[in-house]
């Protein structure tokens, strides 16, 4: 046996021994495996796979071409497209990320394109939760994928590189994810190996071979067709019978896996189970903790044992009966609640898998613990491991099922209201006065200077978690001082909603609603409606609440459609953008607005990139062919231009209409310049043109402020050396992208002021 | 090269030695841990793991970094927070007053603490029951070597430990500044040797002067009981019950009546909603506004409207001696959110420094 051992040993190539976390395991695998395409869109907490690869590919060490999508359905199409051209294709995503990528899970599956996708799992909104839980994940189970258990970072390595192996597996062919716990694992540092040399893993995984792919003229093909009764379910079938292979192949890949590595992975592992009379069933991490709980109370004289899958799609029903058969009780304890169900999937899998062997006798307990992220310590599977001996002892099962860790409370707190609402007499002192001028057919705003300004109340309480020196509430601030009345709010996912509502606080003095940012225009558009309907009706009194939507730009990349479904309909509401180039929330990703050049945390300038790749979007010009009535862009630095752009957007929709409007909004955080000088930050990019101050309204351009004919105007360069995210583009190595991004700036410009000009442009 | 692992000083009931660094945001915590655990194991020998808390604001956000090392075959399975830690290091002496900073001490656990006063000020100050007491004046050390004092609490916690091998550190401080900040390598490199040469350690035996220390868990007021249903928030804008001027990195702007002109341009600039504004009848009987001056409780020191004072009253003072934790940690609201630090760095000076890490939320 040594001897064996022994003999493997100097066989197997060499391997490195490091200190990293699951995040950076995902990423050292993808690297060695070279991956085609990613696509990808940045959510925590697996954004770091993207951007530590982007990274790899800024220096050259990748050829992955990695393509940030507009969100994760978005991210989920362009892999699909990929995997049908035949190379290797990567996705990284959580929580509400792979719900929304969810519908093209089967498309995937059903069309037998393998690929890989890392789930770092993380509990689904609403209320947004960022940290670890299993609802996510739980959500995949029916998608046809197969899903493989990532418990540490060094599992997280391995698993990336059979997930390969499997997937392609010519009697499998089918997309893989890699499930991995987010934070516990993706974000927690480890003693791990990986293999010292990338061609060990490209020999293990081997050369693509993919029999169909759409890039091969001579061999045809359509991919997706249409296909009914009594054609699908026999294409089901074939998808149940790659399943069935994959449970088949998998104990000898990994089995081959562990010859090579040192480190096997059984289907399902059973630790000191093999005399228990109680066990628990657990997923992953929580899997790992239990095991001291189990040491603990072995060593004082109880027969107990931890069950934890390594697979769970295909369920290995087989394991978990045979592992199970001797045992008197088995907990399982699920991380994600099947609600209704009375348990957690994993229980009711347990329970099924148990029921199809006539002779088995263990009782079964089911438990949801450690939702949002809520740990999970040792002390809490030793309670769960004496709840299973207290079955097994009593032979019956007094809580089928029940939750761990849920607090009732401190009886003695109430919510207290601290701050009266305010009144709509405080709010509308008629400082900003907008009305319709004829002979100008447009609407003229006068109005009060910064000084009579403060005596309008500011809807958004102090006490914000914002960034020193962000430019989001001084923007918010102004804007609003131009509204009058009530107003409800609805914000988008982004720095705005996090910093504001903390639970249990709340910044927001008015009504204020979160729904996630690719569906905020949709959902107020919903709200308005009732709110008009019930005024029609004579429930409510009408014409009182001015709706306004506040996004971040990258709640526009993501919710573009529904914006623009919602400006096509033209229901009476504003949304109000705050464009920081990027998304700050989860750590300076790109969005479609971060200008050419940008250096981000997915866009790192390096010898084989020059930070962003392509020009910024032009949100107001896409809004603008919507031909709704009113669309404009300010920042905070125009003293009372964003004031009374704001009155005149009440006005519109006063009046029926809908309104865009544009803030570039400094991100003091991400942009990397001292923090004291936001507002000459924003001013500079106005007097550079990069961000022009203008409205259209009713199809007629004008430029409110222009620094040309002010003699302001600075060059594009001057701009962008202020800032740590684009100093960069004034080295000689990114002129190329400089003068790229000079000539569009210049571009937009001038066919902004031939707008300007001509009455029908 | 990988020495024989050293025995460790103490275990916990899963064999393990556990440290805490209870920090704020900003200060490098996070970044230490990581060095200190990379060095155990990679250099050493040891098991470990390192991660950090995440708190969902930003700069004087409460942050724990936590490391747990084991010996070398033992295997790692808990990912749990550090609830008892056997060393633990509080960046800021701040922290001592916050309720839950010393929770889970041993009654034979090391406490580091950056502090400027003797050892004997700083046990009564922490009410330490027993114990061994570091202490080392960070900030110090820092401003004059030009370095942060995450590097100088690091040479205090080795010397500390009485475990841990300086050499280890140090070649993992020169290999994480090596790569992108080489100039840096050796201010922090002598850094650590001054935190580990200058830091005092005292042991204090139990004299029963001081009520020993519980380990407590953060429980929400709010339950399944209390809580409205859906997540809803029946009281908002109570965020006003908050205390930001922990945000706040020594720096706040003061205001001088004499020379204000009410002009609002604070008011328009400020993020933090920080000018509070009276409406005053003049005797003409004109109603205007004028300024009463900020509410510091709110104010992050960004000096926003220092910069677009047009004139001068208001100017950049510092606060002496030191950053005020005024309000009730509580208040900060409970982590749910995410900070971090990984990004962070950058050798910076403290107080004054650039934020400059990261942080992802949602
Ligand atoms: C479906 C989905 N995908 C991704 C995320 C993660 N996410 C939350 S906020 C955010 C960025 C928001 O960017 P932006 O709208 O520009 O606002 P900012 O953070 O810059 O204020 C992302 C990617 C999410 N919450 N939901
Ligand atoms: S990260 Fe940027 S946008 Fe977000 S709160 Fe901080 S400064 Fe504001
Ligand atoms: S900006 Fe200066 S002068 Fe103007 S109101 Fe504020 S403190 Fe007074
Ligand atoms: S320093 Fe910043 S937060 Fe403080 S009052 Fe001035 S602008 Fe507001
Ligand atoms: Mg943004």
């Amino acid at each position: 046996m040594l001897a064996h051992e022994e003999q493997t040993r100097v066989k197997a190539p060499a391997q490195v021994t490091a200190f990293k976390k699951g995040n950076e395991m995902a990423v050292l695998a993808a690297k060695q495996i070279n991956y085609h395409i990613m696509g990808y869109y940045p959510i925590t907490p697996s954004t770091e796979i993207a951007e530590e690869l982007d990274e790899l590919y800024s220096q050259g060490q990748i050829q992955t071409k990695l393509i940030p999508a507009d969100g994760e359905h978005g991210a989920a199409g362009i892999c699909f497209g990929a995997s049908t051209g035949g190379g290797r294709v990567l996705n990284a995503t959580s929580a509400n990320g792979l719900l929304y990528a969810m519908e093209q899970l089967p498309v995937q599956s059903g069309t037998r394109f393998p690929m890989v996708l890392n789930v770092v799992t993380r509990s689904v909104s609403g209320p947004l939760d960022i940290r670890g839980d299993h609802s996510d994940i739980m959500m995949a189970l029916n998608a046809g994928w197969i899903i493989l258990l990532a418990r540490n970072p060094q599992a997280v390595y391995d698993m990336n590189i059979i997930a390969v192996r499997i997937g392609e597996h010519p009697d499998v062919r089918l997309p893989v994810i890699v499930a991995t716990d987010g934070f516990f694992t993706s974000h927690q540092k480890r003693r791990v190996q990986y293999f010292e040399d990338d061609q060990v893993v490209r020999d293990f995984v081997g050369q693509p071979h993919m029999p169909i792919t759409s890039l091969d003229p001579s061999q045809p093909v359509t991919i997706g067709a249409y296909m009914n009764d009594p054609d699908l379910i026999n294409n089901k079938y074939q998808l149940k019978l790659a399943m069935d292979a994959a449970e088949r192949l998998l104990p000898d890949i990994f089995a081959e896996y562990g010859r090579l590595s040192g480190r096997t992975y059984p289907l399902v592992e059973g630790y000191r189970i093999e005399d228990a009379d109680a066990t628990l069933f657990l997923l992953n991490s929580a899997a790992e903790a239990a095991k001291d709980a189990v040491d603990k109370l072995r060593s004082e004289g109880h027969k107990v044992g931890v069950l934890s899958p390594n697979v769970i799609r295909p369920f290995p029903a087989a394991g978990v009966r045979r592992r199970l058969s001797g045992v008197k009780a088995v907990l399982i304890a699920d991380r994600a609640d099947s609600y209704g169900a009375h348990g957690g999937n994993m229980a009711l899998e347990v329970k099924a898998a148990l029921k199809d062997d006539p002779r088995n006798q263990t009782l079964c307990l089911s438990r949801v613990y450690g939702l949002g992220g809520k740990d999970f310590y040792t002390e809490d599977a030793e309670q769960l491991l004496k709840t299973a001996m207290a079955a097994a002892e009593l032979g019956r099962v007094e809580i089928p099922f029940d939750y761990l860790g849920a607090t009732a409370g401190d009886s003695q707190v109430r919510p207290e209201r601290v701050q009266a609402p305010l009144r709509k007499e405080d709010v509308s002192q008629g400082l900003v006065k907008a009305e319709w001028d004829e002979e100008a057919g447009k609407v003229k705003v006068s109005g009060a200077g910064p000084r009579q300004l403060t005596a309008i109340p500011d809807r958004i309480a102090p006490g914000h978690g914002a960034c020193p020196g962000c430019g989001i509430f001084p923007t918010l601030s102004q804007f609003l001082k131009g509204i009058e009345g009530h107003v409800v709010l609805l914000f988008h996912t982004g720095c705005g909603m996090i910093v504001t509502t903390p639970f249990p606080y709340s910044s927001h003095r008015v009504t204020y609603i979160h729904n996630l940012f690719q569906n905020g225009s949709a959902t107020l558009s919903g709200l308005v409606e009732m709110y008009r309907e019930r005024a029609r009706r004579g429930e409510l009194p009408g014409d009182e609440i001015t709706f306004i939507m506040v996004s971040g730009d990258g709640g526009l990349d993501i919710g573009m459609g529904p914006l623009i479904g919602t400006a096509l309909r033209g229901h009476p509401m504003i949304v109000l953008e705050y464009d920081n180039q990027g998304y700050m929330n989860t750590g300076h990703q790109l969005s479609y607005a971060t200008p050419l050049g940008d250096a981000t945390s997915t866009s790192h300038p390096g010898r084989f990139q020059s930070g962003k790749t392509f020009q910024q979007k032009d949100t107001p010009q896409i809004m603008a062919a919507t031909h709704i009535p009113y669309v404009f862009t300010s920042v905070e630095g125009l003293a009372t231009d964003l004031v009374r752009k704001a009155a005149k957007a009440q006005w519109y929709v006063r009046h029926g209409g809908f309104v865009y409007g544009q803030t570039l909004s400094v991100c003091s955080l991400n942009w990397r310049y001292n923090e004291r000088i936001g507002t000459k930050v924003v001013k500079a990019a106005v007097d550079s043109c990069l961000f022009p101050v203008y409205e259209i309204e009713n199809g007629k351009t004008a430029i409110t402020y222009d620094p040309e004919a002010r003699g302001k105007r600075i060059p594009v360069s001057e701009w962008l050396a202020m800032t740590g995210k684009s100093r960069h583009l004034l080295k000689p190595d990114y002129s190329d992208t400089l003068h790229a991004l000079e000539q569009e700036v210049e571009r937009r410009w001038r066919r902004l002021k031939a707008m300007h000009e001509h009455p029908l442009l | 090269m990988v020495m024989s692992p050293p025995s460790l000083p103490k275990t916990n009931e899963l064999g393990f030695y556990e440290m805490r660094f209870d920090s704020v945001g900003g200060l490098g915590a996070n970044l230490a841990g990581q060095l200190l655990a990379q060095a155990a194991v990679l250099g050493q020998g040891l098991n470990g793991a390192h991660f950090s808390s995440y708190g969902s604001e930003k700069k004087g956000s409460p942050v724990k970094s936590f490391v747990r090392l084991g010996p070398p075959d033992r295997e790692l399975r808990t990912s749990n927070p550090v609830d008892r830690p056997h060393l633990l290091a509080v960046f800021h002496h701040c922290l001592l007053k916050v309720a839950g900073t010393l929770s889970g001490l041993y009654p034979d656990s090391i406490l580091v603490v950056n502090v400027p006063d003797a050892v004997d000020d700083v046990r009564e100050r922490a009410k330490l029951p027993s114990g061994t007491l570091a202490v080392l004046n960070a900030l110090d050390i820092a401003v004059q070597e030009n370095t942060r004092i995450n590097t100088a609490i690091l040479g205090a916690i080795v010397k500390a430990s009485g475990f841990l091998d300086p050499s280890a550190v140090k070649e993992a401080i020169a290999n994480s500044f090596g790569k992108n900040h080489p100039d840096k390598v050796k201010s922090n490199l002598k850094t650590f040797d001054r935190g580990f040469n200058e830091v005092k350690i005292k042991e204090f035996p139990f004299d029963g002067r001081f009520e020993p220390i519980p380990t407590t868990r953060y429980v929400p007021p709010w339950g399944y009981a209390n809580a409205p249903i859906g997540g809803i928030i029946i009281n908002p804008g109570n965020t006003v019950l908050k205390d930001l001027s922990a945000s706040r990195q020594g720096i706040f702007p003061l205001y001088h009546r004499d020379r204000c002109i009410d002009c609002g341009l604070c008011a328009m600039t400020c993020p933090d909603y920080v000018f509070v504004w009276d409406r005053v009848t003049d005797k003409g009987g004109h109603t205007n506004m004028v300024l009463r001056g900020p509410n510091l409780q709110y104010c992050k020191g960004c000096l926003k409207c220092v910069e677009i004072c047009p004139v001068e009253a208001l100017t950049e003072e510092c606060e002496r001696p030191e950053f005020r934790f005024t309000g009730d940690p509580q208040l900060w609201g409970p982590i749910e959110a995410l900070v971090d630090l990984e990004r962070d760095n950058e050798p910076a000076k403290w107080p004054q420094e650039e934020g400059a890490w990261w942080r992802r939320v949602g």
